[in-house]
């Protein structure tokens, strides 16, 4: 059982040092310290369920809900006398607005348009929190919405080309005129009920058909008509949005998903893209009203190709892998560092990612285990290793000693560290912020300290101690420099090394705080560590519900964190299966309606 | 600049067909109204991590004439008689807030940045970074121009990928177009060598109103079933639309002896993805072709407002032609004693550049002088030193906007500060200067839409009289 000296997910934890404090968790909740605990997990994976009280936003409401935990915490349900961010009534954060993500609207016209669609020239969106679909920054300006139209209509003119305009309708190529109209009512209904992931009002039908037959008034042909509508079609909120506003019952705070908006939460959670047929099928057919339904579903699609895109998308936003592909660096100190390099080193990391997830145990603990690794002969001889033959990519064992899996990733300890040198700070403020969650305050005004020179002999590291192990800066900084340090055996380019300008490198170090505390020596025991701690755990599980809800989590989401913490702890800690729980969690199937 | 074919324009870059031009008649408005007076603009660059006092603030005469520039600003001698140095502009809305966010938001770039051009507190909102508390000036003041122009601002950035720094209104952050390439093919589309009117660009413009026509009611309607902070986004995802159809019925300026749409064909096509930049060895070709994009874009009258971010704080510094090793806010807090520390060395490179801009444009004549003198070009950065103080924030204004600003001249706000030292501990010193939304203020005056407030009220006491 998960005794109390864990930190509870809820209670804003602080520990001070120094001056400095590191937060861990943002939210907010009512007193009570002490552990995470199970309520009372019923293990059920759906089923009629009994009548429960919901919290939205708005208040609370009674609805039908399902039997309080998620489907796979049946092992966890541990129970105990330590309070639970759970209460009888489930409390339902709030559901924003979800516009397409750049990378969602690059799949959906791919799964529209067929595969070989050219990606699409949107306007980059902003991030916040690492991830690029958070709602609140997802907005629209006029560049913007210029290039929705651009982009559609280029997209437009290529799905009417002579051969593809079947493609769209069976019955538009050489369609008589005397069908013309029922041919594109029915191009409208079907390709409509597609675009907007639901079937088509007859008012939506009869705009677009008048967005048609106004175009071929002025003198447009047959498919440019069509490109006409299609461009419409990609203008529309119901299709660069995914609205839920099915409505509450009188005087409810919390609505029900309609079976397709269901479909597109199940959808863009699960693939990244538009619901697929069979789904879209099952909504129609009433066939997603029970978790188990959803469950079934949800375990289809993560068979589907387009789930591992998904997770490697959130892998790679949620671990900032993404630049490691482009890093450049010093060409003076490292000659034989190159782009093809530097791309080799992102194929490893995705591919040891990818395997750590979907590996047949799948704990994804292992990411900072691992002593095995993708590589290329070209690779493998960067690294002054020999384990890669052939041409391509294969599974090569690093030596255990040096291995902890993405932390010692070549791709990974280049891309936190400067061009010439490590960059202690950053690495362990890499494991501080993405891998346990906290956020580290940045140096208060005034006390910014001008930095100095190495001195000639000195290790990076003892440069880094000279320049802030104490006095204002210390405070903070040894959070994150004392994890930092024991990376330090692996230079600015992700190899190993056993000296830094010729003095022998000092790997050791220490966690400050947290629930893995205490000295440590290496990146090896570094990963054992987090592989072991609670709070890593959470902190996977946090940032996968910021991912999944597209915005940061709240006071009302404790209860749900807590209960999928568990079910991925009770999984083994599979991905797979962290996603499962979440299409099963209490709120899924609702949103909260604000005022 | 060398003008390229009507026909290469109307193409849109790689020969594609799409993005075609919104223009009915080709006809320059300026043509109709060479009598009136030239238009102000406003024109704010941003380069990032601050200044080195010491190096920046020139020697003046009794009077504030600039005599002579320190390092920093040497590259702008040639422009010494149309420049206005001010010194004693302090960011007092972020000073004030700075203590005000329990660690949530980075309070030394990120803060800054949010602060830096809306004058109001950020809107924390468990990110780290905050989100903007209001609209950016230049959007403040794009968004009350009569719309006489096609675009009334423009956002363009140098390899942008974090922080972009405009805002549309509270909690709407703009990413500025990193692509000069995309950038050319809205801001240019239409503009050609002949006023003539193209039936197939007419057909083109003709569709895209039917189509923005049947899309908006469905917003409104939707609209209608959101709750108030889902309504406001889809709102402004509607008035994006509305500028899109406005901008349609514009006309583009066709090409003339001062307006010359620049040529994209040599410009790198920008290779940033999601959070992470293109090359370094790009940066300065991306910000050249986006210079010459504004200028050219200043001279047709496409905009009166543009702002140009050049990257972030941790942009990497290679691209300066240097030895350092390290990224651009890892040197500002290095030590910057000694003569052509890195700092001096960015920022003289940054003022290398500006000039550059301002040539471009003090070469175009207008009127009895120059595009430049009509215009006020705007060169600011997010912080004051390395050591993230929002005292003297580093403000250098080229060009007299039609004489609103008398140039030639170093101002100093505050006359009792001293702040030549780098990095004493850094007491918060009154008495303080102006804050920059009085400076704001002034810029709004300048462009002909005053305003008693711009950002935080608290801080806002009125114009600067800088003529």
């Amino acid at each position: 059982m998960l005794r109390a000296r864990h930190l509870r997910l809820g209670l804003l934890a602080s520990l001070s040092l120094g001056g400095c404090t590191a937060r861990i968790g943002d939210l907010s909740a009512d007193g009570g310290g002490g552990a995470i605990a199970g309520t009372a997990g019923t293990g059920a994976t759906g089923g009629p369920g009994g009548m429960r009280a919901i919290e939205g936003v708005g208040g609370t409401a009674a609805v039908a809900g399902g039997g309080g935990a998620g489907a796979m915490d049946g092992a966890a349900g541990s129970g105990g006398a330590v309070a639970s961010a759970c209460k009888s009534t489930l409390s339902l954060g709030s559901t924003p607005l979800r516009r397409l993500s750049r990378s969602e609207y690059t799949n959906t016209v791919r799964d529209l348009f067929g595969p070989t669609t050219a990606a699409p020239d949107l306007i980059a969106d902003p991030r916040a929190l690492g991830f690029d679909n958070n709602a609140a920054v997802l907005v629209v300006t006029p560049a913007a919405a210029e290039r929705y139209l651009t982009v559609a209509e280029g997209l437009a003119a290529a799905a009417t080309a002579p051969d593809k305009l079947g493609a769209l309708a069976s019955c538009l190529p050489a369609v008589a005129a005397a069908n013309e109209t029922a041919c594109v009512r029915t191009f409208i209904h079907d390709f409509g009920a597609r675009a907007f992931r639901r079937p088509l009002a007859d008012a939506e039908i009869g705009a677009l058909a008048k967005l048609f037959s106004d175009a071929r008034g002025d003198g447009d042909t047959l498919a440019q008509a069509v490109a006409v509508t299609l461009t419409g079609m990609l203008q529309s909120p119901h299709f660069l949005y995914r609205p839920e506003v099915s409505p509450p019952a009188a005087g409810q705070a919390v609505a029900t998903l309609s079976p397709f908006e269901l479909a597109s939460r199940l959808s863009y959670l699960l693939l990244g893209s538009m619901p697929d047929d069979s789904l879209m099928a099952a909504a129609a057919g009433g066939g997603l009203t029970d978790k188990s339904a959803i469950a079934a579903q949800a375990r289809r699609m993560l068979d589907d190709p387009r789930a591992r895109r998904q997770v490697a998308a959130f892998d790679e936003q949620w671990l900032d892998t993404a630049k490691i592909g482009s890093l450049q660096k010093d060409a003076a100190t490292f000659p034989d560092f190159s782009p093809g390099i530097a791309a080799a080193m992102k194929t490893e990391t995705d591919m040891l990612v990818d395997d750590v997830v979907w590996a047949s145990g799948g704990d994804l603990m292992a990411l900072f285990t691992a002593s095995h690794s993708f590589q290329s002969p070209s690779l493998s001889a960067f690294y002054g290793l020999t384990g890669a033959t052939g041409t391509s990519f294969v599974r090569v064992a690093l030596p255990p000693a040096r291995a902890a899996g993405l932390l010692t990733q070549g791709g990974v300890m280049a891309a936190i560290a400067h061009a010439a040198a490590t960059d202690s700070t950053r690495r362990g403020k890499f494991v501080r912020t993405q891998l346990l969650c906290e956020t580290i305050p940045p140096p208060p005004p005034d006390v910014m300290a001008v930095a100095t020179s190495p001195e000639p002999n000195q290790t990076t590291r003892q440069h880094a101690e000279a320049q802030r192990g104490s006095g204002s800066c210390g405070g903070c900084h040894q959070l994150m420099d004392r994890i930092g340090f024991a990376f330090e055996s692996f230079d600015p380019v992700g190899r190993w090394r056993d000296t830094d300008n010729g003095r022998p490198v000092d790997t050791s170090g220490e966690i400050v705080g947290t629930d893995i505390p205490g000295k440590l020596d290496g990146a090896v025991e570094l990963g054992r560590k987090l592989a072991a701690s609670a709070q890593v755990r959470r902190c996977v599980v946090t940032q996968w519900w910021r991912f999944a809800s597209g915005r940061v989590e709240e006071a009302a989401d404790a209860c749900a964190l807590e209960q999928l913490e568990r079910a991925f702890g009770a999984s083994g800690n599979r991905v797979r299966d962290l996603l499962l729980a979440t299409t099963q969690s209490d709120g899924f199937t609702y949103r909260s309606v604000t005022p | 600049m060398r003008p390229i074919s009507r026909r290469t324009v109307l193409r849109g870059l790689g020969g594609t067909a799409i993005g075609l031009p919104w223009l009915e008649a080709m006809v320059s408005r300026r043509a109709h109204g060479a009598a009136a007076a030239p238009p102000r603009r406003l024109i704010m660059m941003f380069s990032a991590n601050g200044t080195l006092f010491d190096r920046f603030v020139p020697a003046t005469d009794a009077a504030g004439n600039i005599t002579a520039f320190k390092p920093m600003l040497a590259p702008l001698e040639p422009f010494k008689s149309k420049l206005l140095v001010l010194g004693g502009v302090d960011m007092m809305s972020c000073e004030k807030n700075s203590d005000g966010y329990g660690g949530k938001i980075d309070v030394g770039h990120g803060l800054s940045r949010r602060h830096m051009l809306t004058g109001v507190a950020a809107i924390e909102d468990g990110s780290g970074e905050g989100l903007p508390g209001g609209p950016s000036i230049d959007q403040a003041i794009g968004q009350r121009l009569d719309g006489a122009t096609k675009f009334r601002s423009l956002e363009l950035g140098v390899q942008v990928v974090e922080s972009p720094m405009v805002s549309l209104a509270a909690k709407t952050i703009v990413q500025p177009i990193n692509d000069p390439k995309k950038a050319f093919s809205m801001v240019f589309s239409g503009v050609g060598a002949t006023p003539s009117v193209d039936p197939a660009i007419a057909r083109l413009q003709k569709r895209r109103r039917s189509i923005l026509d049947y899309v908006q009611p469905d917003y409104t309607a939707l609209r209608a079933k959101l709750g108030a902070t889902d309504a406001a986004r889809l709102d402004t995802h509607l008035a994006s639309i509305r500028e899109v159809e406005r901008s349609l019925s514009v006309a583009a300026p066709a090409v003339s002896g001062t307006c010359a749409p620049p040529d994209p064909n040599a410009w790198p096509a920008d290779k940033s993805k999601g959070n992470v930049a293109g090359p370094n060895e790009d940066f300065l070709p991306i910000g050249y072709a986006q210079m010459d994009l504004l200028a050219s874009a200043i001279a047709c009258d496409l905009t009166r407002v543009a702002t140009l971010q050049w990257g972030g704080t941790g942009v990497y510094a290679p691209y300066l032609g240097s030895t350092f090793k390290t990224d651009h806010h890892t040197l500002s807090h290095d030590d910057q004693s000694a003569a052509g520390s890195p700092i001096e060395v960015i920022q003289t490179w940054y003022a290398k550049h500006f000039a550059y801009l301002l040539a471009k444009l003090d070469a175009i004549p207008e009127g009895n002088g120059t595009v430049l003198d009509n215009t006020a070009v705007v060169w600011f950065s997010e912080i004051a030193q390395g050591s993230h103080e929002h005292y003297d924030m580093p403000f250098v204004i080229a060009g007299k906007a039609g004489g609103f600003f008398k140039t030639g001249r170093y101002v100093n706000l505050n006359p009792g500060s001293k702040h030549v030292v780098l990095n004493p501990s850094w007491a918060r010193r009154p008495p303080y200067g102006r804050t920059h939304n009085d400076l704001y203020l002034t810029f709004m005056e300048m462009m002909g839409v005053p305003a008693a407030s711009f950002g935080d009220p608290q801080f806002c006491t009125g114009p600067i009289s800088l003529g």
